[in-house]
């Protein structure tokens, strides 16, 4: 049995019983319900649903926590993080706000979890079968950016017409000699819907490709949701003569000298002396654990 | 070694408690309270309710309270309090016709039937500070007739359709969508329409309505009819079968009269823009009027060229709490998508910089 | 309607409905693999309804989803728990429902359950499937989202409702089923493509 589905033992916090389970009243957990399933028969497609004013502004993740409300159990563990931190404000906000109406247990240790709500990362830990990433988007069409017009990129979506999406890409080409675009790189979900990853940095895109884990995206103001189911080809999109490439660092992380994480930089003095350390603070926690460090 | 921002946990606690030390101010003066919000800010009450979608006073005035005066924070709080009600009942369309009138007034004709009231308007008021409002106790209070009242009139634009001068608008009796349970989709249906616009920003409706003034979707729009007074809420419960009165709420209703349109095959007509807000919210339900015609472009066969007309562009940015919340989104932390980019723009830089050595 | 037709329904109908629906998505993300439900979590016994029929009905079905009956569930019974519990309108006509409660003998046509489109092709009717068992049919092989390389499964289907399925799939539009029996379940979304073993099972 692994770690997700025998998590430690952990305190439990109380719930407010002033709201229902997981805030959201049961009539709104169906609607997503059902369409979180339909997101998960059809992977990569953007599955309309009545979203919800939440009790957190819209773009602060209400869309991943309708989605973490609606799937979310008294047996789930809930890990949340921002940039890849669990200590960053709004994941502990919203971390909060269900220990708070929910009464679950959480955890920062990414085995641990069931549930993961993210905003902006992939953990580096490898995900497992019966975990649960919730993404937080906030734009969920690939395409907006060249059309505007929803009836537009819908259309472009339904006959399976991607070409403005590779004009715009070669076009990056022709400019930088390199595709321009850093984070939120449009995949393809099993050679059919191209897909808004979220702003992940691409780094994380190879993450999607085969994951074991279930991965969920919710954009709350756009009122999308959509899926990929675990074990699903995600692909970033390319051309043959300049093929996805993740980016590089030169350095390792200054605290557990992992050489193949994401990598903040940190503006150390006016000097602008520079220093790295991993995004991924528990990947990094657990290397400092390991004995591991940095230079 | 530096670590980044850590401590996200007390620093939201501190966050708090400072807030409400801002919202409180000087604890010499007197607190305010939420029944003085609702009695002497009422417009501000009527805005936090209309887009606020819930016809509350009491609840509006704390949203005010509580937002420390910031309307559009006031309209998101009880836009997430509201999103959790129970739905008992659909009330029966409000009666307009029979409001119990204490402003009305219509630029199309000298008189009408029915008359026109001034009633509590700050259009001919000189816009000069007040300072007896200062001196704090010493308002003498109202005076005159403050409780002038018309009966309930026939519509202005009635008038004009009876003699076939402006469009019908016929109910098809189509099923009303509710925009708060089910997504809005696109070309969306004139009761999608109007519901986005009842909730949309008045400052940005305003604009909107100012730029078709100014040419952008020029229409020829005059004030048709505003009335501002009481209804009655009417609902039928099923187990019922007849409809029972439930309450009064104080609504402001705007007929805009506009550009004639007519064709080979049928005489011209003036068309119309409607708003509805919630209190006494002229501005608000002149600019959704003008902005709800503009929207009608396709209708009458207009170009479609001017940012109003443009029904997803007006609809996907008119709601103020989800505009203030993805432009204050950006206050959150980006530093990986930053760094993303970062790193990006070095490799782009690269081979620009060896071509110029 | 007899109050005694009335059975009650989930003993906890927030923590219970969570988890039929997890069971669902589950079910739904690893398409051919057995899910079941802890007999706790599931509502009493209704005359007709397997037991993972009867929650994720209870769990799904609200007064937004119309529910067409193939005749076998059509019952008193069931008519009224389900619109007491549920709310779901109950239609006679398949291209209006949301949802659809078949059992085997309803297999050999599926026409008529909407499909979506290709804008939407979300807006489809979902099939909920009972069957005795969800073991000892004809193998065939399953490949797609949610499958690590190939699942194979035995349900006890006839050919026919394999012809059926592939008529009525066009990807995005398509049919997503539940096969139910006794509390296990199993999922069958429209991504999922079927191969059969050669020989037969």
């Amino acid at each position: 049995m692994n770690a997700a589905t025998q998590p430690r033992p952990q305190s439990r916090p109380q719930r407010d019983e002033a709201y229902n389970f997981a805030y959201l009243d049961e009539q709104t957990k169906r609607m997503i319900r059902r369409g979180l399933l339909k997101a998960v028969a059809i992977p990569g497609y953007q599955v309309p649903f009545g979203g919800r004013e939440m009790p957190l502004p819209y773009g602060w993740g209400t869309g991943g926590m309708q989605l973490t409300a609606a799937i979310l159990g008294a047996e789930d563990v809930l890990k949340v993080i921002d940039q890849g931190a669990d200590d960053t404000t709004n994941a502990v906000s919203i971390r909060r706000f269900f220990a708070r109406t929910a009464g679950v247990a959480t955890t920062e240790r990414t085995p641990e979890a069931t549930i993961i709500q993210t905003r902006h990362r992939i953990p580096e830990t490898p995900l497992q079968a019966d975990q649960i990433m919730v993404y937080q988007v906030p734009i969920p069409e690939p395409l907006r950016f060249i059309e505007p017009s929803e009836t537009e990129t819908r259309t472009m979506h339904a006959l399976n017409d991607y070409g403005v999406m590779h004009v715009k890409l070669y076009e990056d080409i022709a400019t930088f000699g390199h595709i321009a675009t850093a984070y939120a790189y449009p995949v393809t979900v099993d050679e059919r819907y191209v897909m808004d990853p979220s702003p992940i940095p691409k780094f994380d895109n190879p993450k999607l490709d085969m994951s074991p884990a279930l991965m969920l995206f919710g954009a709350g103001r756009e009122k999308r949701l959509y899926a990929v189911p675990p074990y699903t080809r995600v692909t970033s999109l390319d051309f043959e003569d300049h093929p996805f490439e993740v980016q590089k660092w030169e350095h390792n992380c200054a605290i557990c000298g992992s050489q193949d994480s994401f990598l903040d930089e940190l503006i150390l003095d006016d000097q602008g002396t520079q220093s790295f350390v991993c995004s991924d603070t528990d990947y990094c926690a657990q290397r400092v654990n390991e004995g591991r460090e940095g230079q | 070694m530096y670590v980044a921002v850590k401590g996200g946990e007390q620093a939201i606690d501190n966050a708090h408690k400072l807030l409400a030390k801002k919202r409180r101010g000087d604890t010499t003066v007197a607190e305010l309270g939420v029944e003085q919000i609702r009695q002497q800010l009422p417009l501000a009450v009527a805005r936090v309710m209309t887009e606020g979608s819930l016809y509350d006073e009491e609840l509006a005035a704390l949203a005010i309270k509580q937002a420390a005066g910031d309307l559009v924070e006031a309209i998101f709080l009880l836009r997430a309090y509201r999103t959790t009600l129970p739905r008992f009942s659909a009330s029966l369309p409000i009666d307009t016709s029979s409001m119990q009138l204490n402003r009305r007034l219509s630029a199309t004709f000298k008189d009408v039937p029915g008359g026109q009231l001034l009633g509590p308007t700050f259009d001919y008021t000189h816009r000069l500070l007040d300072f007896t409002l200062l001196a704090e106790g010493e308002y003498p209070g109202p005076q005159g007739k403050p409780d002038a009242t018309v009966e309930a009139c026939p519509r202005v634009l009635g008038l004009l359709a009876k003699e076939g001068l402006i469009k019908e608008e016929a109910d098809t009796g189509a099923p009303v969508a509710d925009i708060t349970r089910e997504p809005l989709e696109y070309p969306a249906s004139r009761a999608e329409r109007l519901q986005a616009l009842a909730r949309g920003d008045e400052g940005f409706l305003l604009a909107l309505g100012y730029s078709t003034q100014r040419g952008y979707g020029r229409n020829h729009p005059f004030a048709g009819e505003i009335r501002v007074g009481g209804v009655e809420v009417w609902i039928e419960p099923e187990e019922l079968g007849f409809p029972i009165a439930i309450g009064a709420i104080e609504v402001t209703e705007c007929e805009m009269v506009n550009q004639f349109v007519g064709s080979a095959t049928e005489l011209p007509q003036f068309t119309r823009g409607y708003g509805l807000a919630f209190g006494h919210a002229e501005r608000k339900a002149m600019g959704m009027a003008l902005v709800d015609r503009s929207l009608r472009a396709g209708e009458y066969a207009e170009e479609i060229i001017s940012p109003a007309q443009q029904e997803e562009f007006v609809l996907a940015h008119c709601d103020n709490v989800e505009a203030s919340g993805f432009v204050s989104h950006l206050k959150l932390p980006h530093y990986v998508d930053f760094q993303a980019e970062v790193e990006l723009i070095r490799k782009l830089r690269k081979p620009s910089k060896e071509q110029a050595q | 309607m007899s109050a005694t037709l009335l059975q009650p329904a989930f003993a906890d109908p927030v923590l219970d409905a969570q988890r039929s629906f997890r069971a669902a998505l589950k079910a739904l993300a690893g398409p051919g693999v057995t899910q079941s439900l802890l007999s706790a979590q599931t509502p009493p016994h209704l005359e007709g309804l397997a037991s993972a029929s009867h929650a994720l009905c209870l769990a799904l079905l609200d007064i937004d989803t119309p529910l067409w009956l193939a005749p076998r569930f059509d019952t008193q019974a069931i008519r009224a728990n389900l619109t007491f519990h549920c709310g779901c309108p109950i239609v006679s006509d398949r291209q209006n429902a949301r949802f659809a409660l078949l059992d085997d003998s309803q297999l050999h046509d599926l026409s008529g359950f909407d499909l979506g489109n290709d804008r939407y092709p979300d807006q489809s009717c979902t099939l909920l499937i009972q069957l005795p068992s969800l073991q000892g049919g004809r193998q065939v092989a399953l490949r797609g989202p949610g499958i690590e390389t190939r699942n194979h499964v035995s349900l006890p289907l006839q050919e026919a409702f394999w012809e059926e399925r592939e008529a009525h799939n066009d990807f995005p539009r398509g049919i997503d089923v539940f096969f139910l029996a006794g509390s296990e379940l199993m999922g069958l979304p429209r991504s999922t493509q079927v191969a059969f073993k050669k020989g037969g099972a």
